[in-house]
């Protein structure tokens, strides 16, 4: 099973940075990872460390005063054929290739749909731009469609309702359907549930399970709940301040966890089998990106930090065909 | 007023007026209300707001009668904005409002094209002899059609590249915005009066070698052919216009870009491949169009203002053209004896700025969707008393 795996997206060491008048923020520095095709591949870490941006950078939505230094994202269009290098392409290229071939399903479903357009014609105009559909009537009758795979109650009136008109968790189906209209063939989900009350959570990720066996999908999904991490993900990759520091398949990771900062991390999670009194938190706050901790940016608040760490930055070690960690720990 | 709104009559008018409009349009689009139900209560809605601003109102008022009369001025004053009514009768010359003049049966009058008899002279006349209130009627005719073209194409050039310069950002912003703040440097005033002063004799060659456009114009402005020439002045005035009025819609614009492109659906439209003009045309712009609105509202007074301001200097209108800013300019050397020809002239100007202001701000308030619930609600509250009497 292993050496069948398809690449679709391979990310080869991405320098993010933002010019902001406080000084440069060094957001993405070196992240490499490779999402194989039909997989759910997770990128989890804490507020701020830079999940949200690396996703961005997939497709170049980066916009000024960020800039991408460097870095490669190849995208495999086709199983075992040549990839392109998405970072290469003009803005024109992306834009066909967004919506229709990567999507994105935005956080907040509120902010995310046009408050001035019912939901009908936000679907539509997806379709439309991709060329899908030659008029925007004729997506309001694949709107209602696509609405019922997205689980929609009574769709054919919610599709000429506006967004006002609908609840949070309608909202956020009337967005996954969007993002799904052009059948794309990867989704990334950026936080998808933050926004949603706890039941509703658990329906919309039922709803992204159940589709993304249907249409065959390859899910990015980014989060910072290691509850829906286990819940809904293949391979988790967890992001520190800007770099990748543990990438490990869901069992490996949940069950030895190498990195000082994924232990911490599953520390600070409530166990309902565990009775304890107090969750652990990690001391210390997230590091100024304009001026990160050299070495390990870990190192100011990492228990076992040694001198090497303070200086050097840790390499990447593969402790196991499914499991790498920077660490010096274990090296 | 009481805290609870009831329908007024005014209400019940505007009611009227737009169910009037939605069974036209039900009649040329069938099954358009069932459809836009929603959209035709808020402007009912949109009604009562106005009718519950008195300023607004006079605004609506003012602005109305400005329209009504630089459409049908110039059928209904009673002589030509050139006839010089000297010639018939020696009172004419700088005559006070309300002098009573003759026109006898001449050769003179029927080239002229006057028909002879008794004549009041409602505003007076200036020192050619001219009827004040003629002149006065071509004149609104002329301020309307000046700051119609000027809105027609002056803003939208600021929108487009406030536009631009905000969504894009970074150095397409950088290099618009300081291109616009060289425009906005130089006093508006001072440029379009370099461009009024030195685009005519282009404009009267282009015109010669267009006829089409010149009759266009002529009879825009309700002009006569003779003064062909004399019209070049005010199509300069507009070109002039369209040259300083954008800088301050580009700075409106492209703010409001700043903070409309921030929206989650703007970068959400963005993922899902949305050409880029698509998102500024369907996602930026009607998200903005408020504001836009109302500062093209209040600015409609200040190019009428400005246009005025430029006749009175001497680069705008020239004689005979009828044109408030001129009448004033040419009046003032006989200021105070003749003082109707300023002071009426002034008066127009004034009333019509005031309109504009007034109606201008109020649509401010109207484009409020807060103003019309707080109004809905308080209908409705009414409506629930009223049943439970």
């Amino acid at each position: 099973m292993k050496s069948e795996r398809q690449p679709i997206i391979e990310v080869k060491d991405l320098y993010v940075n933002f010019y902001t008048y406080a000084g440069v923020v060094k957001a993405i520095d070196g992240v490499s990872f490779t999402i194989y095709r039909g997989e759910t591949y997770c990128l989890v870490g804490e507020t701020g460390c830079g999940k949200s941006v690396t996703a961005k950078s997939l497709t170049k939505l980066i916009r000024p005063p960020g800039r991408i230094e460097k870095g490669q994202v190849l995208y495999y269009r086709e199983p075992g054929k040549e990839p392109i290098d998405l970072l290469r392409l003009s803005e024109e290229e992306l834009r066909k290739i967004r919506g229709a071939e990567i999507s994105y399903i935005f956080q907040d479903p509120s902010a995310s749909l046009d408050p001035l357009y019912t939901i009908g014609y936000q679907i539509s105009e997806t379709m439309y731009d991709h060329g899908v559909i030659s008029s925007i009537k004729e997506g309001f009758l694949k709107a209602v469609d696509i609405l019922k795979s997205v689980l929609m109650p009574d769709p054919e009136t919610r599709v000429k309702n506006y967004p006002h008109e609908l609840s949070g968790g309608m909202k956020q189906r009337a967005v996954i359907g969007i993002s799904l209209s052009n059948n794309p063939q990867l989704v990334i989900a950026d936080e998808p549930t933050t926004a949603l009350d706890a039941t509703v959570q658990d329906q919309i990720m039922d709803l992204l399970k159940k589709l993304k066996k249907e249409k065959n999908l390859t899910v990015l999904l980014i989060t910072h709940n290691m509850g829906l991490v286990a819940d809904m993900c293949d391979r988790v990759a967890v992001m520190y301040a800007g770099r990748i520091v543990e990438e490990a398949d869901v069992y490996e990771l949940f069950k030895n966890p190498l990195h000082p900062y994924t232990k911490a991390l599953l520390k600070a999670v409530p166990n309902p089998v565990k009775k304890i009194d107090k969750l652990e938190s990690i001391p210390g706050t997230v590091p100024n990106l304009i001026y990160p901790p050299p070495g390990c940016r870990f190192h100011p608040r990492c228990q076992y930090a040694m001198e090497k760490c303070k200086t050097e930055r840790p390499p990447e070690i593969w402790v196991s065909p499914i499991h790498r960690v920077s660490c010096w720990l274990y090296s | 007023m009481s805290e609870v709104y009831e329908k007024k009559l005014l209400d019940k008018l505007s009611d009227a007026l737009i169910e009037g409009f939605v069974k036209f349009l039900d009649k040329v689009r069938p099954g358009w209300y069932k459809k836009n139900k929603a959209r035709v209560d808020e402007w009912k809605l949109m009604a009562y707001a106005l009718n519950r601003s008195p300023p607004g109102l006079i605004g609506l008022a003012l602005v109305i009668v400005f329209i009504v009369l630089a459409i049908i001025g110039p059928y209904i004053a009673p002589f030509d904005y050139d006839t010089p009514l000297t010639a018939f009768d020696r009172n004419a010359y700088l005559a006070p409002p309300g002098t009573v003049i003759t026109v006898p049966n001449t050769t003179a009058a029927k080239f002229l094209g006057v028909k002879p008899g008794n004549y009041t002279l409602l505003l007076g006349s200036d020192d050619y002899g001219r009827d004040l209130f003629s002149r006065i009627l071509y004149g609104a005719r002329t301020s309307l059609i000046v700051a119609i073209m000027v809105m027609l194409v002056g803003p939208w050039i600021g929108i487009l590249i406030g536009l631009v310069a905000g969504y894009y950002g970074g150095k397409i912003d950088e290099i618009l915005m300081r291109f616009t703040d060289i425009f906005l440097a130089f006093p508006g005033l001072i440029l379009a009066i370099a461009f009024s002063a030195v685009l005519p004799p282009r404009i009267q060659d282009f015109l010669n070698a267009n006829p089409a456009v010149r009759q266009f114009f002529l009879s825009l402005f309700s002009l006569k052919v003779q003064h062909a020439g004399s019209m070049a002045y005010l199509v300069s005035v507009i070109i002039a216009l369209w040259i300083v009025w954008w800088p301050g819609y580009a700075r409106l614009v492209r703010g409001l870009v700043l903070s409309a492109r921030e929206n989650l659906y703007v970068e959400a439209a963005r993922a899902l491949g949305v050409p880029t003009r698509w998102i500024l045309l369907r996602h930026i712009t009607p998200n903005i169009i408020g504001p836009i609105l109302v500062y093209l509202t209040l600015d409609f007074g200040g190019v009428i203002l400005t246009e005025a301001g430029l006749s009175f200097l001497g680069v705008g209108a020239v004689p005979p053209i009828a044109d408030w800013g001129r009448i004033i300019n040419d009046g003032s050397q006989y200021f105070p004896n003749s003082w109707w020809l300023v002071f009426y002239p002034g008066l127009m100007i004034l009333l019509t700025v005031l309109g504009f202001n007034l109606i201008g701000d109020t649509l401010r308030d109207i484009l409020d969707p807060k103003t019309r619930r707080s109004i809905e609600f308080k209908l409705k509250k009414k409506k629930q008393k009223g049943e439970k009497k």
